[in-house]
């Protein structure tokens, strides 16, 4: 089977977070808060945006089939730098689409060498439908149906033509999400949960024809909004997945999973640009992931939105 | 097309309003079509109280409030939220200074007859209770610029004038209103 690559694992975060994304809701729903955790999610009134996302992040580990987790070895190094471009547009009022274009340059040590490469990275478009907004009534929370598809625009790790394949950017195939999203606020208090399934399409590298397995996302997401119109998250994100399948038979363990904890904020920039950041984490602990490298990452992203 | 129609009738037509009265901050209570018919115009504006953007509007809706009462307009904010009260209300209109009544909606009913799911939601009806301008106050959200188009004002300026507004229908940029 063919190693997942880091960068990948990245791609499929940024999907969860542009479908995904909660909304932190103000008492009520209108500010900065909506946009606390989202790159991609239109707030209330608003009909478009766009932005540019920065994020560099650091490999601190990763875990074993086994659950176990074991610290990046001295000597070895891998930085990433991420640039991406997002952009969302409103249509029938309560649904948005939205376009994420990732551009990815990677920096590696290893047992003596290292090298650098890059690229541009798998697009995604996601959609989102709002049955009920949030705050919208004092009986149901928001409710909403994500979706989503990642297409192989990257180098798949296969392609890669650097001996550390750090010129890899993608996963190689489509991947088709959907989902359920709820959310609700009280006074300056926000909490949201969503979960969505991924399903990668076949892949063929060489004489190996391999499928990613099932794999559901669980995020969970409690913030404040603050009366200068600031907002703060923690955020809270499980992945787990089914063993890959290759050659027509599932590989025992190979399933994945992997566990995150963030913290977001957001802060407006007047009524039409908004600056987000958010510093996020996978937990390095045993238990908490399989199959999975671990990385810690600093996002940050500008934001310039239409109503 | 469809939604044009459906705001075409909304404009064109008497909206059916509730006919119970509404308790309001003052201690009185209004019922709609009397209180219609008792001025020239009357604007309702959705107010919430946690609603940044209301509270960034409160100086413009009472000086506007205060600049158009010599001319027969009368304002009116309107609170439809679940857990509206009286006595929220009358606190409301004392901590914000308001020169006008806050009408409970508690129920909802209004916001229902009138389509509002936003604060800020103004609704200009004339003598007769036709709906003769529904929308933002302004072209503003959080920060309220003198240089943004001020629909509400420009409404009632053209209705004064004997006219129609030029904009009839325009979008309210407030919160969401959480309704019973």
């Amino acid at each position: 089977m063919t190693a997942r690559p880091f960068h990948s694992r990245f791609l499929e975060l940024l999907v969860a977070a542009a479908l995904l994304g909660p909304s932190a809701t103000l008492a009520q729903a209108c500010c900065t808060g909506a946009s606390a955790l989202a790159p991609a999610r239109l707030m209330l009134h608003e009909d478009a945006l766009v932005g540019a996302q920065l994020r560099p992040g650091v490999l601190v580990g990763s875990w074993d089939a086994t659950r176990q987790f074991v610290a990046s070895p001295g000597g070895a190094t891998e930085l990433r730098f991420e640039q991406v471009l997002v952009g969302s547009i409103r249509f029938l009022s309560r649904g948005q689409a939205a376009a994420t274009v990732p551009f990815m340059e990677t920096w590696r040590r290893l047992s003596g060498l290292s090298e650098g490469g890059g690229g541009l990275g798998d697009i995604v478009l996601s959609g989102r439908w709002d049955f009920v907004q949030a705050g919208e009534s004092s009986r149901f929370p928001g409710i909403a149906l994500v979706a989503g598809v990642q297409f192989p625009t990257g180098r798949p790790p296969e392609a890669a033509r650097l001996p550390l394949a750090t010129d890899s950017t993608g996963a190689g195939s489509f991947q088709f999400s959907a989902g359920l999203a709820v959310e609700q606020s009280w006074s300056h208090w926000f909490a949201t949960g969503t979960a969505m399934l991924t399903q990668a399409a076949p892949r063929r590298v060489g004489t190996i024809a391999e499928t990613l397995g099932l794999q559901l996302t669980v995020v969970g997401a409690a913030g404040y909004a603050f009366d200068n119109e600031a907002a703060l998250a923690l955020t809270l994100t499980y992945t787990d997945s089914m063993n890959a399948n290759v050659n027509g038979a599932a590989v025992s363990g190979s399933g994945r999973a992997r566990s995150q904890v963030g913290v977001s904020g957001a802060i407006p920039l007047g009524d039409d640009w908004r600056l987000q950041a958010s510093l996020s984490t996978d937990v390095p602990l045993r238990w908490l992931g399989r199959n999975e490298p671990a990385n810690t990452a600093l996002t940050l992203l500008l934001v310039r939105s239409w109503t | 097309m469809m939604l044009t129609a459906v705001l075409a009738l909304t404009l064109a037509g008497a909206p059916e309003l509730p006919t119970a009265p509404f308790a309001a901050s003052d201690g009185k209570t209004y019922a709609l079509g009397q209180t219609l018919a008792g001025a020239r115009l009357t604007v309702l504006v959705f107010f919430t109280r946690t609603c940044p953007i209301m509270r960034a509007h409160d100086e413009r809706v009472v000086a506007l409030a205060r600049r158009y009462a010599e001319k027969g307009v009368q304002v009116l904010l309107v609170n439809s939220e679940a857990e509206a009260t009286v006595a929220g209300a009358t606190k409301d209109a004392a901590d914000r200074h308001y020169p006008f009544p806050i009408l409970v909606d508690a129920e909802g009913a209004l916001a229902r007859a009138l389509d509002v799911r936003f604060a800020t939601m103004a609704v200009v009806f004339d003598a007769t209770g036709k709906v003769r301008y529904r929308g933002g106050i302004d072209g503003d959200k959080l920060h309220v610029r003198p240089e943004s188009p001020f629909y509400l004002a420009d409404a009632l300026d053209a209705l004064l004038a004997g006219g129609a507004p030029k904009e009839t229908e325009t979008k309210a940029l407030g919160c969401i209103l959480r309704l019973k």
